[in-house]
Formats: structure tokens, C-alpha cells, sequence
């Protein structure tokens, strides 16, 4: 245990830092169930054992084939090659804005969503969210016919109801953010045709304060974007931009440009972050400074002075201030021009109109930051949007009621009442992919199409007109989008296709051939050419600075964040993304009020030491009551080292009563579900509460999934300097190079090192891995990753990967390939401080060890190696001992406990959600990450058939396509010149856990980042 | 005490023993050519089809080559099954009123696919890529059997992973180089023997092999024409092997 004190140590979470000692007898546990073992008397073993045998012999082996049939077509489409896959580009919207996709489709159904490289907003990666799309469309839950109060109802009679109320008056209509070009025109068509109908726009998350703060700044709507790959120095107040909002795939490529440690050195950018809890962009950041969210205001402040902005002036108390704020402050003189200051999506609009009065005082407007005309068609305050229709209501103004999607009943600010409200619209209906909370409440529930089941189109985040293009008719035939429902609400009756094109025709002017040859180019781009929106020349209001109120603020102070997974709640019935540990906190399946430990000590909660004897597999947590707006609720208590004390973040998007199967708050123990914290949120505070009221609850524990203690590697034995996390500054870097990388001695052993030079027991001869084949191998840049969870998901839609839920996850029975490990460490030169730990990301998959130690261990030779240097698992040899697990230093390998895959084989519509080149793992198998094999097959039988070899970057890992820092190379390192045996060549290269002798095939980067000497004095 | 055991004890338990020793290998036996006979596996063994369609006569006796209704065998891992109307383009001209055709017929009128008996089928762990072997010279009767032969169609092997392995180990038994010095690619080859058959040319003692679905005689000589084959046409034999080449 001689790394205990040492500086350098990673702790895995508070637990683990808090009580090292208790946590290495709980991690050394090799049956950590093993209370239900010894519960097991040795007559009850002799009868399961027997029992066991009894039923393998009656279940295994002998099943007679049924008879098969092949179905072929009636008439054959030219060009269709049975079980060759297809891309088509489309667009995915999110908060209105939209992002470019090609969705790969296999003999008719879009079976996998990738990045459109050639799209400014994805350029060729993807969110997890927008790859869980895929998920929705396939979901067994989605509304599939329209109901009238609850009645199956059809859409004629909708029709012939909703046209006679339009004579009527008084129509409403309420969608989400709307970008789309042709849905605008449409929208206005419908306002000219019925007389004093009114639109409102409503998200839950949404641009409000961006877009109150440009109007403060610039006195008019202006849309602000960011390009991180100009800035030398980027200050975020509060912003996840990284992580969070629909340029996070986009601004995570620019920032990656800049952090390239090889090529630039002491030419990387600079992060600062001031937040209120840990994001993937604090963790990220040269330098992360906390604060309550209402201080963000008043570090704003403190920098817009020092650097003189005109009428600014310091606040009393800045959350940064000394060395760090002088530093900061001249950092960002130094690159003026060169440099960005970002306020938070939930920040108030003072703090981005701030933001903006700095930026142009700095002139970073037109470089870095670009003002251009705004993205959406209308771009309105969603906030005021919802209580003005909210009232409307309330006055009976409202006689009919069309909402385009969105949940309003769920998400609307509380004290908009708005379902109280709605029962008084006499006519209303909801076109909604699933029957929920606001179907519920409306006369007419209208099953709508999914995106990629209809046509249409979106702008990106740089105002790029994309189209949306169907990849299968839609799944359930009544459905429509909200372009068709205005198109027959308007007595007409064109396809959405045909609305699209003669939109596009109407403003790109193009005809005939002209436009048949626009439209194919822009279907096969997934965008319009040249349809950015147009900059514009803004500069603040003269003495903007002055005017700004501070953030009220006080007391403990509630921030209601979007889910980093089910966003608003939109995706609380996909599994994939409710078993996605979260960013950070590896959370899955519930909402939690987060808060510091100095925090959690003051409410007497969330004693780590209480935790401790359970938390690998369990982790009950304590509650708390939290108050505030007239409202209170109980939730359990995260801990989260790294935050603001005084500070409870919570997630919206939990604790829905009718969001399908899966999302349904249901049985804690069982199934999750998280607690629902919209009534938190009212028109004048929706984001940041301040003075709520949170005490230690009586409910007592709760139990939260949390995957943080699984899955552990075990470094007890290993001295500290070969820790797992290898890190260093610009400084060390450029000074020591090569040895920086090597731990804290810089290559010298230390005196009684053992001497990992030896051989290892696991043999094989070199000659094995024979340069004339393909050689695979991986590397994982630590500097770049994000802790974003997009490769994640892009394994799960890959590779078939189950949905195991909240009890099994408990357990540690999580399917995921790639799982993104998290530590914490003491900050550089500094002692472990549980207040503000460093964090580092560590994204973790299948090594595939040259000398696998998984390998001698099998019984029956299910995991054996390739001549590629591939570790194979080969499913259906595999009995399930799990010895390969077990013996396994990375803990990599998956086991399925039970049938997991049963609902993809027995609901007809999952069966299509299933990537057809991967297995289907059934119960008892071994699984793991096999470096997507499908794919490099593919390529080289491509290759073969060419008479060459693969490309260099022919072969694209799931996880690799989705990074959108692109921290993940893959290839041959056959070919001295393919892009990773370049990677692994660099100095930063480094092997994890190298002293078992393993050789893995995957090493990793490490991250060399960028502080400020002067701000560290 | 009278005797219990009369002296014929004395050969029952002979027997017995000889019996009980051998039995359970017997049992093993026969259970093993029970399940690799052709009513488990379905080898040699034709299905009953709704449209009782030869292959003997349209690619031997008419020679419509193979790719002119499996489209698909040379870029995808399916062969590919003819839709309806590959079907119509002849016999919406000829034969027109066969009640053989009249399934074909149907399904054109009303739209309805043609369910076809399913003959091969590989588990679905297995990835088999029709194209591949195609480009690599493997000929169709080596797995299939003689389907230029057939009327209706049966398996012609087990598509086991043992019967897999004798190609995937050793591929020199079944590649051969054309010595017809047309400069086929390996590919062209595949079509061309069956070309040969329809139009009743001579085929030399490899082609018969291949055309019966046989490996070829390995004399020394032959096995080191075939490793040269394998070496000029740059196939990796260890990497056939390899689990993941089927397996993903």
C-alpha cells in the first residue's frame, strides 16, 4: 500500500478517498454476494446442482430446425442488392436546431444513426442522444393510432372536427422551437387562414437567456456562435459547452483542434471554467474554479472590469479572485481577439449580455465569435411564450388548442398551471410520438411520425438548411408530422415531400432540372449549400456593462439542469439512454439532488462511511427534502466532490407518470425512475432557485444505480507512479518529453521496483503476430476525451447491446463494451482535497492483450486469438464459467446473467432495432468488445475483391466514427505509416497496468494540459 | 441352500460384461449416424417448393448462367433469390399457361411474394459472404453440391463447421488455376465451368471434381499447383481460421 500518501493516488469516487482502507477489502471481495451464498445450506446446493444438470440436458442441444422459407420480391428495384447496407443523409432536431446524420439502412429499415460528415453541426460525429433516435423510432411504446379521450378515434373524423372549430376562432397552436423553413411558411400560412390564431413555442430547455441576452447586448434577436478552434483562451461561466446544447458535437471537433499536444505543445488553447458542478467542460479545463451559480455574475464581473470593459464595475466579492483573476484576466488581454467568453444555457440573460460586452470589448466579435441573423424562424422567449398562451388560456381566449409535440403538461413552468389551464380549451389535440402526460389531458391524442419516417427539414446551429429524409415509411400508417397535420389542417393534402419542394423551389428559385439537380445534391449532402445564416455586424449597446443586476442568489440555491441524457424528459423511455452512466457521476436510471460534501456534512447526509459497506453494488443513498416554490419533493443525495457548496443541482426529465414502459417512474428498487423536479420551475426562476429549503428526510435510503465502483481495476498492487491517469503540464511535458509519461520518476526505477522486464506467463511467439496481416490496435487520446458518452451508445447501437435495468445494474451486471471510468486526484503539487479534486476521464474497452491472461483460462477455448492480434470471443462455444472475466486486469468482459435479449427476440419491432452483423448473445455468453470485427470484415472482404489492402482509415470502430473530439484512432500498425502506429509513437503513449505483461493492443495518451504559471502561484 | 445361479449365469455375465462395456459407445454411435444422416441434416434430401423449379433444366439443359437469377452472388454476402419478375421475363412469353407456373403467376397478379422452402441455411452466428468465395474461385457446386444436376433442390452438404474447416484449413484442395489460357481471373472461372458443362464441352479431371463438389485428388503434384494458386492470388491461410472471419 505504499501509494496511500502519495500525492499522485486516484481515488474512484468519495468513498474510495474518504476510506481507502474499507474500500480495498470491499474491492478484494471476490463474491461480493456472498451473503446469499453462505445462505445456502449444502442440501439446497445438491438440489440447485442437480436441478442444474437435470435442465441443461433437457434444454440444451437436441432442438429441431424448423422449416425455413426465403421471401423474395415481387418486382425487384433496380439497384437494390439484397444484404448490402445503404447510408442516407438526414437531419435529427434537437431544441429545433438541426443535425446532419446519415442513417445506414439494411434491406429497407434504418437500422444505425451516424455523424454526416459533410454537416457543419456533426462533421461526421454524434451525441448520444441523437444516436438513441434510432431507439425511438423503434420503440414498442409509441402511439400508434389517434384516440379521442382515450377512444380509438381515426383521423377523419379529427379532421372534420378540428376543420369546423377553426371557423370558430380563437386557435392556438403550440410547437417546439421551429428552425424548419417549411414548417415556418406553412405555420404562416395557417396564421393568414384563420383569423387571430396565435403560435406560441414552447421546449423546456431552451435559448431564452441566450437569446434575452443578445437582445440586452445588441437590442435585437441575434444568434451568437462560437469557433474554439480560434480562441487561444476560453473562459466558461457556468457553460458546459462541451457537453450540453446543440453545438456540443461541433464545438467539441474545434476544441479538440487546439488541444493536439503532439503537434502544437505550448501553442494548445487555454480552458478556464467557472461552475457550479462538474460538466465534461470543468473536467477538461486547465483551470476550474467553483461558485455558486448566482456568483457567476459577479466573476463576470470582476473580469469585465479588470479588463476595462467601459461601464463596468467590479461586484463586492468575486468567486474568483487573487492570482487566479489577475491571471485570467491578463490571459485574456494577451489574446485579445483570439479569445471567447461563454456564459451557461441556464445563466441569466445578464451574464451573456456581460459575456458579449466582453467579447467586444476584447474584439472577439467576428474571429472567434460570430454574430449572425438568427437560426430559428421565430425566435421568441419559450418562457414568456407558454405563460402568454397560458393566460390566453385562463381567460377562455383559447377555443382550440393544436400542440405539435413537445409535453408541455409535463414541462411547462409551474406557475403556468398548464394542465389545470388546458381543461379549459374546449377543442385540443396532441400530436405526440408517445401517448403521454399531455395526450392525456388533450380532447385528441395524434400519433406523429418520427423524423426518420418523414420529410421535411431543419436548420443547423450556422443556419445550414438541411433536409430530413425518410428511411422507412412510417412503422405505424397512421402517423403523420407536424408538416403534414398544418398541411391538412389547411384543407390541403400534399405529402411532406412535396411541401418541402416547392418551399425549396420557392426560395432557392430554382426550377426544372436546375432544382431536380439542387435537391439531389442536397439529399445526398444531407445539407443546402450556401445557406448559412448571414453575419451580421453587431456591437453592444454603448454602457451595456453598467446596467446588468446581479443574480439574485441566497441561501441554498436549487439549479434544475437538463438530463445530460433524457434531455427534458423526450427520451425517458429509451433504455439505452436511461442505463447511460451519466457524465461524472456514472448515474443511471434516476435524478439525485447532487451537492458537495461540505454541503451534504452540514444536512447530515450522504455519510460515505455509511455507504460504504454496500455501495459497490448498491449504493443506497439517503434523501433529502427539498423545498422551494411552494414545493417539495424528496430526493436522494449524490455526493459530488467538486461542487459549490450551498449548491443542489437536479436533473429535469425524471418522474413521469406516462412515459411508456420504461420511463415510467415505477418500483425504486426495480426499475427507477428519478423524481420529477419541473415544479420547481416557474417563469421568473426556471433554472436557478434560490433559498431552497433542503433538510435531511425521514423517507431514509434510496437505492441509486450507480456504475462508479464497477468494474474496478486493481491497482493495490501497483506502485503509484505507474498510476492509471498520466498526466502533465505544457511545462513538464516539453521539458522531460518522453519520460513525462513514465510516472512521477521519470523512468528512474526506485529503489526495491520489481523489474517488469522479465517474461510473462502468458506465451506466445512474436512470429504469431506476423507483420504480413493486419495488425489492429487502438489508442485513446486522454487529452481530447470528453467524457461524453457518444461512444458508448455508438457501441450499444452497434454491437447489440442490452438494456439490463435499474436492478441488474445494481448488481454490476451492466452490458456496456466501452465504459468511461472516472477519478479523481489531488490537484498538481497539492494534497487531495474532497472540495475540489481534479477529475480525469478514462475510457475503458477490450485491451485485447497480446498475451490475453482471459485466454489460457477457458475451459473450452470460446476466447481465443486472431493472427490480427484480435482477442475472439466466439459466443457460441462459450458454457459461461466466467474464468475469463475473473482473470481479466481491465475487468472488461461482460456476462449475460440472464436473458437479456429476450424482448429483442420476442417484440416483433425491437427485432429491427438489432444491427443484423452481430450475434445476438442469448443467456450464459461471455461478451466483450471484438474492435467491431463486422466492420473490418467488411472492409477486407471490400479489399479482396479490389485486389488491395485496406485502407488506412478504411476500418472505423463504432466508438471511433461517434468521438466527436476524434480521441480514438484505430488501424494497422503493420503500416508504419497508418495513422495509429504514428499515434503510438508519440511520447505521450503509455500502456495500462504495462507491469502485467498483457501487451494490449489498446494504449492510451496521455493528457498534457495547459495551466497558467501564474495563476497557480 | 439350493443353488441361485444356474451354470448358464456363467455366459450372461460374460456377455452382460462385454455388452455393458460396449453399449454406451454403441449408444454414441449410433446416435452419431443417426444425427449425420440426412434425415437430421437434410443433406440429399430435395424440399417440396410451390413451384416445382429445376435447376438441371434451366442451367444445364437452357445455360442461363447462375448470376442471370442470383444477382447478387458476386458483390453481397446473399446470392440473392429471384424476385417474381425475373421469373415473368420468360415466362410472361413462354409457357404462359403451365400449371407448374401457376404460383409464379399468382404472385404476380396480386403482388403476393413466392414463399420459397429455405434448402441451405447457416446458423445465424455465422456470417457466410456468397461474394468473397465467389471472387476467390471457390466453385458453386463445392458447397452447394451438384445443383446443375438437381431438379428440385437439395442440400448438398451438411454446412457444418467441420465440413467448413477441410476448405478453410487446407484451400488448396479446392482452388485450381485455368489452364484454358483465356486468362480468366478466378472468378470468371467459376462461371465458366458450368458454361462448359451446358454447352457439353470436355472438362479436365479437376473440373469433374469440382463439378461433382469433390476436392481434388491431392497427389503431391496437385497440392503444390494448388499452394502456388494460393500463393498468387495472395490468400492468407492462417488468417482463415480465425473465429472472427465467421463469427461476429
Amino acid at each position: 500500500m505504499s501509494g496511500r500518501n502519495d500525492t499522485d493516488q486516484a481515488f474512484r469516487g468519495i468513498e474510495h478517498a474518504v476510506h481507502p482502507e474499507a474500500f480495498d477489502a470491499v474491492k478484494a471481495d471476490e463474491f461480493p454476494h456472498r451473503d446469499s451464498l453462505n445462505q445456502i445450506d449444502r442440501r439446497s446446493l445438491l438440489k440447485f446442482a442437480g436441478a442444474t444438470a437435470v435442465l441443461s440436458g433437457v434444454t440444451a442441444g437436441c432442438r429441431i430446425q424448423p422449416p425455413l422459407s426465403i421471401v423474395p420480391l415481387v418486382d425487384g428495384q433496380p439497384g437494390t442488392v439484397t444484404g448490402v447496407d445503404k447510408h442516407f443523409a438526414s437531419t435529427a432536431t434537437m431544441g429545433g436546431y438541426g443535425f446532419g446524420v446519415l442513417v445506414r439502412q439494411y434491406e429497407g429499415r434504418p437500422v444505425k444513426i451516424e455523424g454526416n460528415p459533410k454537416h457543419p453541426s456533426s462533421l461526421g460525429s454524434i451525441d448520444p442522444k441523437t444516436l438513441a433516435e434510432i431507439a425511438v423510432l423503434y420503440d414498442p411504446d409509441r402511439a400508434q393510432f389517434p384516440t379521442k379521450q382515450g377512444d380509438p378515434g381515426s383521423w377523419e373524423e379529427f379532421f372534420r372536427n378540428a376543420r369546423a372549430r377553426l371557423a370558430d376562432g380563437g386557435v392556438a397552436l403550440l410547437t417546439p422551437n421551429v428552425s424548419s423553413p417549411t414548417l415556418a411558411a406553412l405555420i404562416e400560412e395557417f396564421l393568414q387562414a384563420s383569423p387571430g390564431a396565435k403560435w406560441y413555442q414552447y421546449e423546456a430547455v431552451n435559448d431564452d437567456n441566450a437569446l434575452e441576452g443578445a437582445i440586452l447586448a445588441f437590442g435585437r434577436a441575434i444568434a451568437v456562435s462560437y469557433d474554439f478552434s480560434k480562441a487561444d483562451v476560453v473562459l466558461s461561466l457556468d457553460s458546459d459547452f462541451l457537453g450540453t446544447g446543440p453545438g456540443a458535437v461541433r464545438h467539441s471537433r474545434d476544441f479538440a483542434t487546439r488541444r493536439q499536444a503532439d503537434a502544437h505543445g505550448s501553442d494548445m488553447c487555454r480552458l478556464y471554467v467557472v461552475e457550479c458542478a462538474p460538466t465534461p467542460t470543468g473536467v477538461v479545463a486547465d483551470h476550474r474554479f467553483r461558485a455558486k451559480p448566482s456568483q457567476i455574475m459577479g466573476v463576470a464581473k470582476a473580469v469585465a472590469a479588470g479588463l476595462g470593459v467601459p461601464g463596468s464595475a467590479a461586484s463586492a466579492s468575486s468567486a474568483v479572485g487573487g492570482s487566479a483573476l489577475r491571471a485570467l484576466v491578463e490571459d485574456l488581454r494577451g489574446s485579445a481577439g483570439r479569445s471567447i467568453v461563454i456564459a451557461g444555457q441556464h445563466q441569466p440573460p445578464a451574464v451573456h449580455a456581460l459575456c458579449h460586452a466582453i467579447n467586444a470589448h476584447l474584439g472577439n466579435l467576428g474571429s472567434a465569435v460570430k454574430t449572425t441573423e438568427p437560426v430559428l424562424a421565430k425566435p421568441v422567449s419559450n418562457t414568456a411564450d407558454i405563460m402568454s398562451l397560458a393566460a390566453a388560456m385562463d381567460q377562455g381566449k383559447v377555443k382550440s388548442l393544436f400542440i405539435l409535440g413537445g409535453n408541455p403538461v409535463y414541462d411547462a413552468p409551474a406557475d403556468a398551471k398548464f394542465a389545470e389551464r388546458l381543461s379549459k380549451v374546449p377543442f385540443s389535440a396532441h400530436l405526440s410520438l408517445h401517448h403521454d402526460e399531455t395526450s392525456a389531458e388533450c380532447l385528441w391524442s395524434l400519433p406523429a411520425a418520427h423524423f426518420l419516417e418523414s420529410w421535411g427539414d431543419a436548420r443547423a446551429i450556422d443556419g445550414t438548411v438541411s433536409p430530413v429524409q425518410p428511411l422507412v415509411e412510417p412503422l405505424y400508417g397512421d402517423a403523420l408530422s407536424p408538416l403534414e397535420l398544418v398541411e391538412r389542417l389547411l384543407g390541403r393534402a400534399r405529402s411532406g415531400l412535396e411541401a418541402v419542394k416547392e418551399q425549396w423551389a420557392r426560395t432557392t428559385g430554382a426550377t426544372g432540372w436546375a432544382f431536380d439537380d439542387l435537391w439531389k445534391t442536397a439529399l445526398a449532402d444531407g445539407l443546402l449549400k450556401g445557406t448559412e445564416s448571414k453575419e451580421v455586424d453587431a456591437q453592444p449597446v454603448p454602457g451595456l456593462a453598467g446596467g446588468l443586476k446581479d443574480t439574485q442568489g441566497g441561501g441554498i440555491e436549487l439549479v434544475v439542469l437538463p438530463d445530460p441524457n433524457i434531455h427534458d424528459g423526450r427520451y425517458a423511455n429509451v433504455g439505452w439512454l436511461q442505463e447511460l452512466p451519466k457524465p461524472v457521476t456514472n448515474l443511471t436510471w434516476d435524478n439525485a439532488a447532487h451537492m458537495s460534501p461540505e454541503t451534504a456534512k452540514r444536512l447530515g447526509v450522504g455519510q460515505p462511511q455509511k455507504a460504504l459497506g454496500i455501495v459497490p453494488f448498491t449504493g443506497w443513498a439517503d434523501t433529502v427534502k427539498v423545498s422551494a416554490q411552494g414545493y417539495e419533493i424528496e430526493l436522494p443525495v449524490y455526493v459530488h466532490m467538486g461542487m459549490a457548496d450551498d449548491t443542489v443541482v437536479v436533473h429535469m426529465g425524471y418522474g413521469r407518470t406516462r412515459a411508456g414502459q420504461i420511463g415510467t417512474k415505477g418500483d425504486p428498487a426495480d426499475h427507477g425512475g428519478g423524481f420529477d423536479v419541473n415544479p420547481f420551475r416557474t417563469s421568473l426562476a426556471p433554472s436557478i432557485i434560490p433559498n431552497a429549503q433542503v433538510a435531511k428526510s425521514r423517507l431514509g435510503a434510496y437505492p441509486l444505480a450507480n456504475t462508479q465502483y464497477h468494474n474496478m481495476l486493481d491497482v493495490t498492487v501497483v506502485d503509484s507512479d505507474r498510476h492509471l491517469i498520466r498526466e502533465a503540464t505544457v511545462a513538464e511535458f516539453e521539458e522531460h518529453h518522453e519520460h513525462a509519461f513514465e510516472g512521477a520518476h521519470h523512468g528512474e526505477k526506485k529503489p526495491g521496483e520489481p523489474d517488469y522486464s522479465g517474461r510473462s506467463i502468458y506465451q506466445r511467439p512474436d512470429k504469431f503476430y506476423s507483420k504480413d496481416n493486419y495488425q489492429w490496435a487502438m489508442t485513446i487520446d486522454l487529452g481530447l476525451c470528453t467524457g461524453c458518452n457518444a461512444c458508448v451508445t455508438a457501441c450499444q447501437a452497434e454491437n447489440n447491446i442490452p438494456v439490463v435495468g435499474k436492478f441488474q445494474v445494481m448488481k454490476g451486471r451492466e452490458m456496456h463494451w466501452i465504459r468511461i471510468d472516472r477519478y479523481y486526484r489531488p490537484r498538481k503539487g497539492q494534497a487531495f482535497d474532497e472540495k475540489d479534486p481534479a477529475i480525469s476521464f478514462q475510457p475503458l474497452t477490450c485491451m485485447q492483450c497480446e498475451l490475453a491472461p482471459c485466454e489460457p483460462v477457458c475451459p473450452v477455448a470460446a476466447t481465443v486469438h486472431s493472427h490480427e492480434g484480435i482477442n475472439q470471443m466466439v459466443y457460441n462455444r462459450c458454457v459461461g464459467t466466467r474464468y475469463c472475466s475473473n482473470n481479466c486486469p481491465y475487468k472488461v468482459r461482460r456476462f449475460n446473467f440472464l436473458h437479456f435479449t429476450r424482448k429483442a427476440e420476442d417484440v416483433p419491432v425491437l427485432k429491427l432495432l438489432q444491427n443484423p452483423d452481430v450475434t445476438v448473445r442469448g443467456r450464459g455468453v461471455m461478451e466483450k468488445c471484438t474492435y467491431c470485427v463486422q466492420r473490418i470484415n467488411h472492409a477486407r472482404i471490400e479489399a479482396k475483391k479490389e485486389n488491395r489492402l485496406i485502407r488506412d482509415g478504411e476500418v472505423v470502430t463504432a466508438c471511433e466514427q461517434a468521438c466527436p473530439s476524434r480521441a480514438i484512432v484505430f488501424g494497422s500498425i503493420s503500416d508504419p505509416e497508418s495513422r495509429v502506429s504514428k499515434s503510438r509513437a508519440s511520447k505521450r503513449n503509455y500502456i495500462l497496468l504495462e507491469e502485467t505483461l498483457t501487451r494490449p493492443r489498446t494504449s492510451y495518451l496521455g493528457r498534457v494540459y495547459n495551466p497558467n504559471p501564474e495563476a497557480l502561484a | 441352500m439350493a443353488q441361485l445361479f444356474s451354470p448358464g449365469f456363467n455366459t450372461i455375465c460374460t456377455v452382460s460384461l462385454f455388452v455393458g462395456a460396449v453399449a454406451p459407445f454403441a449408444i454414441l454411435y449410433t446416435g452419431s449416424v443417426i444425427t449425420n444422416s440426412p434425415a437430421n441434416t437434410k443433406v440429399d434430401v430435395p424440399l417440396e417448393q410451390p413451384i416445382p423449379f429445376s435447376h438441371r433444366h434451366h442451367a444445364n439443359e437452357l445455360g442461363i448462367d447462375c448470376r442471370f437469377c442470383h444477382t447478387s452472388v458476386e458483390e453481397s454476402a446473399n446470392a440473392g433469390v429471384p424476385s417474381t419478375d425475373v421469373c415473368m421475363t420468360c415466362h410472361s412469353q413462354i409457357w404462359t399457361n403451365s400449371p407448374n407456373l401457376e404460383a409464379v403467376r399468382q404472385s404476380w397478379e396480386k403482388g403476393t411474394p413466392i414463399q420459397w422452402a429455405k434448402v441451405n441455411d447457416v446458423p445465424d452466428f455465422v456470417y457466410f459472404n456468397h461474394s468473397i468465395h465467389i471472387d476467390r474461385g471457390v466453385s458453386c457446386n463445392n458447397c452447394h453440391g451438384k445443383v446443375n444436376e438437381m431438379h428440385l433442390t437439395w442440400k448438398g452438404n451438411s454446412f457444418r463447421m467441420a465440413w467448413c474447416l477441410e476448405c478453410h484449413e487446407n484451400p488448396q484442395k479446392f482452388l485450381y488455376a485455368d489452364t484454358s489460357g483465356k486468362g480468366l481471373t478466378p472468378r470468371e472461372q467459376v462461371f465458366d465451368l458450368y458454361r462448359k458443362i451446358a454447352a457439353g464441352e470436355k472438362l479436365n479431371a479437376v473440373e469433374e471434381r469440382l463439378a461433382e463438389g469433390l476436392p481434388q485428388f491431392a497427389p503431391d503434384d496437385k497440392v503444390h499447383k494448388g499452394l502456388k494458386v494460393i500463393n498468387e492470388r495472395g490468400i492468407n491461410v492462417s488468417q482463415l481460421k480465425d473465429c472472427y472471419v465467421c463469427h461476429h
